[in-house]
Parts: structure tokens; sequence; C-alpha cells
């Protein structure tokens, strides 16, 4: 098994990977120059190590020639996007020192298309086949050293006092482990791969070039600082959904406090809603006794009784079950409801408040009106407050004129909207935008919450809710609530 | 016997929901009177057929013209039966209006039913 054909395709695929994730995130995430230039200069080295496999094939001059020139290319495309990545991604350093780095490498590099030189060599004199660990064996170029060609040196020198410079001034700005660990790896190997390949071509060493092993290294310096860019960004997007979550909390608090509130408005109401069975089981049970009294009882109509006595105890308990399940405290959670069900629960719920305030509710659901996706609980709340609202609105009326009507119809495919309309004074046009601003009120003990959490409420189930001015008198205000079939629970 | 003074006894009972409205009629029935039960106000108005009532009980609050509505309305027609009121809802100024208005008792739902036909027989 020849190593040697393993390790370098795994160094080049590492490279491809590493360039291949920063191209994908530098096209959409900041730092995009950086991210890119990174990417190009992976994808350099990738090339590098590439070539240097196909170097320890060539046994003849044909071959090794062009093989050359390409590595000579790719490491000089290499160190100008690392000298430019630093630039970028350090936002410092010497100009002067970053474009010595590719002009000085671009002079080097003309030597390999000069007749008769190479950018290294000045003569190649022959192919010897190396013996390495584990006995495998490659191919190393011999040759004279082109002495006159100090000039790739002189870019790597430029690059390296740009990288120490560009270090030091990030360090000193606080951007200190940015700087020791991307400045110091780039210093650290680049001194490393540039001795190992002087080394070789002045003939001290027969091994393969490792540049692209060196380089290897520094791209994992450097991915590694702009991954955490990245994981900064997760944490900040989990930080951000926490917020986001206890903001959720505080509304569902309001949202509670607020139907607290409402109750608190029914209370009278609610105590007219269980007197009326639980007068209604006192007469029946009085009549009872005398009933019995008679001679002989009349079965039948205790019988009947006991009939009525129990559907008022359901009635009563219904009451009491309608404001445990109101007053509970619970999140949204949307489940297909029907808008019939829910009018007629707020009816129940309102009809004694409506018949103290000598107010006609009128509700009537359009018939066949498909199931919506809503949490019944939260829209009761929504309803309770858009009915009682309305009652507010038409309590100044004479009595025979206090109408407040509740419908349900459906506008179009996609939705079935609930309309409450009063014949009261209307809204002043200027103050239709804003009724559903917190803290915006018209009446004066109101706190400007009720129409602020129906809109948060209506709008967490995928709906809207608007006000509008009826052509004759007062205002009707409206919400639409998403079919079951269109939108699943949000 | 008590059954026999009361038998002709003619009661209008205005009350809009209906199963205070079947127990208070079953009541006046188990206690001997001829109850006549009345959904609304207005339907009471009119009912052209309905006979000469010994004593009129009115829930306070009905929806359309309540009992209080009704108990001016006869008054200004000159109507002189008795008036009792019921409520579900014991509200301190509806009970104010109802006394000014001449009424002979103000009861709550749930207040005994003894109490209430006691009233009945003292105005019949």
């Amino acid at each position: 098994m020849n190593w040697i054909t393993i390790a370098w395709p795994m160094v080049a695929s590492a490279c491809l990977t590493l360039g291949l994730i920063e191209l994908r995130i530098g096209l959409t995430q900041p730092p995009r120059a950086a991210r890119l230039l990174f990417a190009l200069s992976a994808f350099a080295v990738a090339g590098i190590s590439g070539l240097e496999l196909a170097l320890t094939r060539a046994d003849n001059l044909a071959d090794w020639w062009p093989l050359m020139r390409w590595l000579d290319i790719a490491v000089g495309l290499m160190m100008v996007s690392l000298t430019a990545f630093i630039w970028v991604y350090f936002g410092t350093g010497s100009k002067w020192l970053a474009l010595a780095v590719p002009g000085l490498y671009a002079v080097g590099l003309a030597f390999d298309y000069l007749p008769g030189s190479g950018m290294t060599y000045q003569q190649i004199t022959g192919f010897r086949t190396v013996e390495t660990f584990g006995g495998v064996t490659f191919n190393l170029a011999e040759g004279v050293p082109n002495p006159w060609n100090v000039f790739p040196y002189l870019a790597v020198l430029a690059l390296i006092v740009f990288v120490v410079d560009a270090s030091a001034r990030l360090w000193r700005r606080g951007g200190r482990w940015r700087a020791a660990v991307v400045g110091g790896s780039i210093v650290l190997f680049f001194l490393v791969g540039g001795g190992q390949a002087a080394l070789i071509e002045t003939g001290a060493v027969q091994m393969p070039y490792l540049i692209s092993w060196a380089y290897l290294v520094i791209l994992v310096a450097m991915a590694s600082e702009l991954h955490a860019d990245v994981l900064a960004a997760a944490q900040l997007a989990s930080r951000l959904q926490d917020s986001e979550m206890v903001l959720q909390q505080l509304r569902s608090q309001l949202a509670h406090a607020s139907r607290v509130s409402l109750m608190g408005q029914l209370a009278s109401a609610l105590a007219h809603e269980l007197n009326q069975p639980l007068g209604a089981i006192l007469r029946n049970a009085e009549a009872a006794e005398l009933f019995l009294a008679q001679d002989p009882p009349d079965l039948d109509e205790l019988r009947a009784i006991l009939l009525d006595i129990r559907q008022d105890d359901r009635r009563a308990s219904d009451v009491i079950e309608r404001l445990r399940t109101l007053l509970k405290r619970r999140s949204l959670a949307p489940c297909a409801l029907s808008v019939g069900d829910l009018l007629t629960t707020v009816a129940a719920l309102t009809r004694g408040d409506a018949a103290a305030r000598q107010t006609r509710l009128e509700i009537a659901a359009a018939p066949g009106l498909p199931l919506v996706m809503g949490d019944a609980v939260h829209l009761q709340q929504v309803l309770l407050n858009l009915v009682l609202n309305a009652m507010d609105a038409v309590g100044h009326l004479p009595a025979e004129r206090r109408q407040v009507r509740v419908g349900a119809q459906r506008p179009d495919e996609r939705a079935v909207e609930v309309s409450v309309s009063d014949g009261g004074h209307g809204i002043a046009p200027d103050q239709l935008g804003q009724l559903f601003e917190p803290f915006f009120t018209t009446k004066p003990h109101g706190m400007g919450i009720g129409l602020a959490i129906s809109r948060t409420i209506i709008e967490a189930h995928g709906g809207r809710i608007w006000a509008e001015n009826n052509g004759s008198d007062g205002a009707t205000f409206r919400f639409t609530l998403p079919l079951v079939e269109e939108s699943p629970a949000p | 016997m008590t059954k026999n003074r009361l038998s002709n006894v003619r009661v209008a009972i205005v009350e809009d929901d209906e199963s205070a409205r079947r127990s208070l009629a079953r009541l006046l029935r188990a206690a001997g009177m001829q109850p006549t039960a009345y959904a609304s106000a207005e339907d009471f108005r009119a009912d052209v057929r309905q006979p000469r009532f010994a004593c009129l009980l009115l829930d306070v609050q009905l929806l359309g013209m309540s009992g209080l509505d009704l108990q001016r309305q006869l008054a200004v027609e000159g109507v002189t039966t008795p008036v009792l009121f019921i409520t579900a809802h014991d509200d301190p100024q509806a009970r104010a209006q109802a006394m000014a208005g001449g009424c002979v008792g103000f009861f709550r739902k749930t207040d005994a039913g003894s109490e209430l036909l006691d009233a009945i027989r003292r105005v019949v």
C-alpha cells in the first residue's frame, strides 16, 4: 500500500471541503469577502496537494515541467489570496507589504516562462527514485537551483512580515486571539513549508514537497476563526429565540390577566346566569313538595320536575365550566373548531350581561361554515371583548335601539370572517388605525389592552382583525380565521 | 282547602327564561292557582284574549321591553292589577324603581317560593 497516494489526496479533499463550506457560507453570510478569499486559498492548496502528488510520479522532464509550472502558479495564488484574506479579515496591515507579495512573486514566476530557465531550477539534471517510510518509493527531480531568482523567497518574506505586522496591529487593537491563532499559524507554517521546500530544492533532504500539509494547518486555523463567527451568530440566534419565548410568555400572561379582567366585567352577568337555573331548581323542588302532599301525588308532574331539575343542574355546571376554562392560564393550542360553537359559547357568556344592560344581542352564523383552526378559549376572549365593547358603544342609546349583531360568514375560499356590529356613534376616522395599538383607548376608564391583545391573538392564528364604520351608524369589528385545510397550527 | 280558595286565581307570568318560566308556573299550579305564562312583555301585550288576572309576576330583565317598562305602561293605561317582580339579578336601582312604581313584591329567583306564594295570597 502506497501511503503517499492516500495521504496527499486526503489533504486535497480536506482543503476542498473547507473551501466549499466557506464558499457556501460566504455567498450569504458576512464577512463575505474574507470567506470567499479563504475558499480561494483552500482551493489553491487543494491544487498544490494534487500537483505535489503528481510530481512524485514524474520521471521525465516532459511530464515534470508543466506540473512544476502549475505548482508555482498555485502557490502564488495561495499566497496572494492569503494576503488578501488577512488584509480583509484583520482589517489592518501595511498596504505596501501586501502589494509586494503578488508583485515580487509575479517577477519570480516570470522565470518559468523564460527560455532555458525556471523559477526554482536553472536546469534539471535527472530524476531519482527515492525510498521512504514503509518502503514506499517516489520520484525526485535533481537539478541546479536558480541562484538569480530570489523573488519568490522575497515574496514569502514580504508575506511573513506583512502577517506579523498585521497581527501585531490587530493584537494592539484587542483582537489578540485572532492575531495569535491566524497570524501565528500562518507565520509558523510558512516558515515550515517554505523551509522544507527550500531544503528539497537545495538537495539537502530527499522527500516529497509538504507545502500543502503546512498550509492545511493554516487553513484549519483560519477556518476555526471564521466558524467562531458562525457559532457566535448561532448563539445570538438562540438567545434571540429565548427572549422571544420570554416575550411569548409575557404575552400569554397579559392575555390571561385581560381574560380575568373580562371575567370581572362579566361577574354580575354570570351571577345572573347561575341564578336562572338555581332559581328554577328551587321552584321545581318547592312545587314537588306541594305535589307530593296531594292525594294521590301527580307522578307525571313529579317525573317532569325531576327531568327539569337535572337539566338546570347541567346548565349551572356548564356556566361554571365555561368560567373555569376561561380563567385557566394556558398557551395557544389551536385545533379544528366550529365558529358556530364559538358564537354559541360567547352568547351564553354574555346573555346575562346583555339582559342587564337591556341590549338585544343577535347572533347568527351563516349555515354550513367550514371548521377553522383556532384556540377556543383565546378566540372566546377576543369575541367577548368585541361584544362587551359593542355593548358599551350602544349603552347611551334608548333601550329599543341598543342592539349588537354578531355574525359569521365566509368571504372567500381561505377564511371565515366573524363580525361584531353595533349601532353606536362609530369611530372617528383618525382613530381607526390606532384602535389596536396597546394603551390606546376611547373609554374614560379603559386600559387600552383588550383590542391590542385581540390583535395579538388573531395574528397568532394567522388571521387579521380590523374595524370599520357602518354606512348609517355605528361600527363593525371583523376578524378572519384560516380554514383547517389551508393552514396547519402555527 | 287552600287549593279551593285559590283555584280560580289567575296569575300572569312574564319571564323570558324558559326553564324559570316553566318551574314558576308549576309552583303556582301546585299551589292551586291558574298561571298563564308569557315569554316576553310583547307577547303579554299581544294576547288579546287574556283573562282578568288577579296579579302579574314580571321578570325585571326581559329581552325587548323590560318588566319595569311594562309596569310603567300599565300604570299609564290605568291598569291596577297588582304587580310582583322577580329577578335573577338583584339590582338596588331596579328594586327602587319597581317600588316607586307601586309593586307589591320584589323577589329574587333564589328566594323561597313560600314567600312568593304568601305575597300572591295577600293581594288576591
